[in-house]
């Protein structure tokens, strides 16, 4: 028996408070009833069930209000969307900006959050991503930058380590195609046998290499990607088995990777086949990844990597000793794949989610005091209501109605802008946001959105319920006794979304004009080389196969040359291996004939390029000290180099004292410079120059060890770049008609790049600021109009007793301009805090530049006194008569 | 309470039909209500406590009936009684011609035989 009540008592507690104390009793009684009637365990175990489901269910309801209650009526929700509907239908005005205003602000948040998640959040398409990290080395003694891995460090971790699951080596390249219809270039994917298992990456048809694949000697095999696949292939599964030339060598397809492969999304995979046996130590020009035993953490893999280190120098040959680890202070560096491929793009994707919610934080704002003004106005409604016996419960529930409604409009509103914002950026804007593969909004996107739209919604309903609550209801329903609108705690919060409005709108416009100052510097860089829309390169490539030799590759190099330049129109042609800021880079050790190294001291790394033509002149790099390579330098193999002028400078102090000195790739085969050039910013227009040496395209680094470049990129200047690309074309072809033609164009793209991301962040915040600015100014007009048309009886009275027309004015006036001179004041400050921040964003401007400043202070008041002037104005000509019948 | 646009056309839920049916007779408390109902509605309507009492409270609200302050005689004093109310009375009256006119239709349809 006691225990029967103990679990009726449990039952009870599925209704609602309030109804448990009313009916709480009579349903015990009941329960007891229907309990009694009922002999033999299995009845009575059925009206248990009933009982049991009786109580869920109508408990449920109860606590819910839903939509249909016992008596057929619609619920108290039901009843609330349907009149919120029709309040908002009845004041479009209202809705209209409220859903206008909140819909822009969330719409760019969206946008910003779905490139935020494209590139940071979204997890890599690899299981247990965060397992996989990336090895590298750094050497403060050798360079600021990191140093890669080399075939020989690959064996030695991968045979000795204690931490890894496994590791891969690979590295980017490119590689020509021939067999099909057309020879065509595409990205190579050098990889050995533990890559693909590495990443865990599947293959679609066919299979992943074996190790007997990646043996020197074996038979050359490639993998496919997926969409390299359906592009050349049509999806074709006849795939397997058949053959492709890669550079003249024929490769065997054994395999087509699954979709989705985003790494570095090259055409193709190919092993690298290293000879063990062969490989030095000191080359490094490759990558590994590796996985992370489970419950190994990155301090681990460090320490164990050290340990491993030292033997690189013991172990395998080269030039690595082990004296010279130790100068160059040779560490491992273990760093996330997902910290490698979001990298630099962190820091202005950041910016630009903080910018675009400061955007939204306005729009709130601006929204909140809308409600806040109509809260006023509907202040007899609650009163009535409350009363009449409503709890406060249910006027929260209308507040809430409302304010759902709207934001949730708001925010679909919102994500129609962001899909049609986001599509239009990706088509028309800088090229970065082309690469970022799956640019969408996609579903985690929409659903932040629609949390963002619940929480304002909820923070609205808030702040009116807050405003309404906040003081005797009842007695708003007393004629006359109506609030001037200027009651304490209200007007706090109102000048208080004022004041945040203004300050963030100053923080915007400053943050745009540091960057206009930015992008304006980096605009006035001298890159280094002239005009570069009246600068076509394209890139051409000898295969082995096709080119065998040393002397061929050069003469056909040569040949084009020629060819080019008889094209009438082209004023000069040349090439090189890299041009200045394609991304291309190339190092060498670099001994000085007058600097000797000492034993065990390392030499030192520059920059390298080969050249033929009139490199120079093409590009517009004027000679500042001696001669430019010629012709017959190349022909007659003479050793003749030329250097930068900042790598002159550095060594000699002035560039004519490096004519007639002498360095090369060892001691002892020397070169002589036989000219200076300008520098150039080979990594960029914000980044510093870089010292080059100019070897000729053809040569011998030592005796018996000739070289030719098979790949350069040959440069043409010209007035017409548009018109002569097909003569281009044939020119080429006349010379080798199957060589493949890759980046034929102008090299203005390669220089707009550059400028592209800060021209980007540029406009970004140029738009934010606008809106801020237009969201700002509406918010302080649209406060300080409220305030006059609800002060209008105040005021009337003021006058009537004599004030003149000026003093109220300019009362209204000042109460204006204390909240936007406090908004930026307060604004400005942050900004100053906040540059300092973004430093590495700005170019060539100081975080505190006086002009972007003051320009900002200046025009920010400008518009905040038309803002406030304006409603000053119409206190000043209330008439108070006319005031005074108004009640 | 809502019943659309005509009260006299919508039909009323059958749970509350029946309450006011059985009240109709006499004061009643919770169970009594249930097992009338039940007979009525030769058992197609069984009413759980919850439902019951949900119904009684809406129904309260709406003033179709009301805690009875003259529970008839011989009743356990711990009980409440509930009694039908004037409205309720009549609603009770209003649903029970609305139904009236409908078996007159299923009538002339010959769908149920003339009485007798």
């Amino acid at each position: 028996m006691r225990f029967r009540g103990f679990l009726l008592g449990i039952l009870l507690r599925c209704y609602p408070a309030d109804f448990r104390r009313r009916h709480g009793d009579e349903l015990k009684a009941m329960a007891r009833d229907v309990l009694a009637e009922g002999d033999g365990s299995l009845r009575r175990l059925r009206v248990w069930a009933g009982l049991v489901l009786d109580a869920v269910t109508q408990g449920a309801a109860l606590r819910l209000g839903t939509a249909r209650s016992a008596m057929g009526a619609p619920g108290p929700w039901l009843v609330d969307g349907k009149q919120a509907a029709r309040a908002l239908l009845r004041r479009p005005g209202f809705t209209l900006l409220c859903v206008a205003t909140l819909g822009v602000g969330i719409g760019a948040v969206t946008v910003a959050f779905s490139l935020f998640y494209s590139v940071i959040l979204r997890p890599l398409p690899f299981p247990e991503a965060n397992r996989l990290v990336g090895l590298w080395h750094a050497a403060p003694g050798l360079r600021p930058d990191d140093i890669n891995q080399s075939p020989a460090s690959y064996f030695l971790y991968r045979e000795n380590n204690r931490v890894f699951d496994d590791l891969g080596l690979w590295d980017q390249g490119e590689v020509t195609v021939t067999g099909l219809d057309r020879p065509e270039r595409v990205t190579r994917l050098l990889v050995t046998g533990g890559l693909l298992p590495t990443l865990g990456f599947p293959v679609r048809l066919g299979r992943a290499f074996l190790p007997e694949d990646d043996r020197p000697g074996a038979e050359a095999t490639t993998i496919l990607t997926h969409p390299y696949w359906l592009r050349r292939f049509g999806g074709d599964a006849g795939v397997i088995g058949r053959t492709l030339d890669l550079d003249g060598e024929p490769h065997e397809i054994i395999g087509v990777l699954h979709e989705g492969f985003l790494f570095t999304d090259p055409a193709l995979l190919t092993p690298a086949r290293f000879d063990r046996s062969a490989v030095m130590n000191g080359d490094f020009s490759y990558q590994i990844i590796a996985r992370l035993g489970s419950g190994v953490s990155m301090a681990e893999a460090h320490a164990d990597l050290e340990r491993l280190l030292p033997r690189l120098a013991t172990d395998y040959d080269g030039h690595l000793t082990p004296t010279m680890l130790s100068e160059a202070e040779f560490r491992p560096v273990v760093r996330t794949l997902r910290e490698d491929y979001a990298g630099d793009r962190e820091a202005p994707l950041w910016m630009l989610l903080g910018v675009v919610s400061g955007v939204l934080l306005i729009a709130c704002a601006n929204v909140g005091n809308l409600f806040l003004a109509r809260a006023e106005s509907r202040q007899p409604e609650m009163a009535t209501r409350t009363a009449m016996g409503a709890s406060g419960w249910s006027v929260i529930r209308t507040l809430l109605a409302e304010s759902m409604l709207l934001a949730l409009l708001a925010g679909a509103a919102g994500l129609l802008l962001a899909v049609w914002g986001l599509k239009g950026l990706v088509a028309y804007g800088p090229e970065i946001l082309r690469e970022i593969p799956a640019l969408e909004v996609s579903l985690p996107v929409v659903t932040a959105t629609l949390a963002i739209s619940a929480l304002s919604g909820i923070f609205f309903a808030l702040l009116t319920f807050i405003r309404l609550t906040g003081r005797d209801l009842a007695g708003t329903l007393v004629p006359g006794f109506r609030d001037a609108g200027g009651g304490p705690g209200r007007a706090r919060v109102r000048d208080g979304l004022v004041v945040t409005q203004v300050a963030l709108a100053a923080v915007l416009l400053v943050g745009s004009g540091l960057m206009v100052r930015s992008f304006q510097a980096m605009r006035a860089v001298d890159p280094g080389f002239v005009a570069p829309d009246e600068l076509i390169t394209v890139r051409l490539s000898f295969a082995e196969r096709t080119t065998p030799g040393a002397e061929q590759v050069a003469l056909k190099h040569r040949a084009v040359l020629d060819a080019l330049e008889a094209i009438p129109g082209i004023a000069s042609a040349g090439a090189s291996t890299s041009v200045t800021m394609d991304g291309r880079d190339s190092h060498s050790n670099i001994y000085f004939e007058a600097f000797p190294v000492t034993v065990g001291e390392l030499p030192a790394v520059h920059r390298v390029k080969f050249i033929a033509g009139s490199y120079a002149e093409t590009m517009g790099i004027p000679v500042v000290a001696g001669r430019t390579l010629t012709r017959s330098d190349l022909e007659d193999r003479r050793r003749a180099v030329v250097v930068s002028e900042d790598l002159a400078l550095r060594y000699w102090g002035r560039p004519a004292e490096a004519l007639g000195q002498r360095l090369g790739f060892e001691p002892g085969q020397w070169w002589e410079i036989v000219g200076v050039t300008g520098p150039v910013h080979d990594e960029g227009l914000h980044r510093e120059t870089v010292p080059i040496v100019y070897f000729p395209m053809v040569g011998a680094r030592a005796e018996r060890d000739p070289y030719a470049q098979r790949t350069m990129t040959h440069v043409l200047r010209t007035e017409q770049p548009s018109a002569l690309l097909p003569l281009i074309r044939e020119a080429i072809w006349s010379v080798d008609a199957d060589l493949p033609l890759t980046d034929l164009g102008t090299h203005a793209k390669v220089v707009r790049r550059s400028l592209g991301q800060t021209a980007f962040a540029m406009f970004l915040l140029l738009a934010a600021a606008a809106t801020a600015l237009l969201l700002g100014t509406v918010g302080v007009y649209s406060v300080l109009s409220y305030l006059v048309s609800q002060r209008t009886r105040e005021i009337g009275v003021r006058m009537a007793l004599g004030a003149d027309r000026g003093a109220v004015g300019r009362l209204i006036l000042s109460r204006g301009t204390a909240l936007v001179g406090s908004g930026m004041a307060i604004g400005l400050v942050a900004s100053a805090t906040l540059a300092s921040f973004a430093g590495a964003t700005l170019f060539g401007v100081r975080t505190l530049d006086p002009l972007t400043y003051a320009t900002v202070g200046t025009g920010l008041a400008l518009v905040a006194t038309a803002a406030v002037w304006l409603p000053a104005r119409r206190a000043a000509r209330i008439d108070p008569i006319e005031a005074l019948r108004w009640e | 309470m809502s019943r659309g646009s005509d009260p006299t056309a919508q039909p009323l839920r059958p749970a509350v039909f029946h309450v006011l049916l059985a009240l109709s007779k006499g004061d009643l408390h919770g169970l009594g209500i249930a097992d009338e109902a039940e007979t009525a509605s030769a058992g197609a309507l069984t009413l759980g406590p919850g439902t019951l009492y949900r119904s009684l409270a809406e129904m309260t609200a709406c003033g179709l009936v009301a805690v009875s302050d003259h529970p008839p005689e011989g009743s356990d004093p711990r009980r409440k009684y509930y009694s039908i109310t004037s409205e309720g009375r009549a609603l009770l009256t209003l649903e029970a011609e609305r139904l009236a006119r409908v078996l007159d239709v299923a009538r002339e349809r010959d769908v149920l035989p003339e009485p007798a």
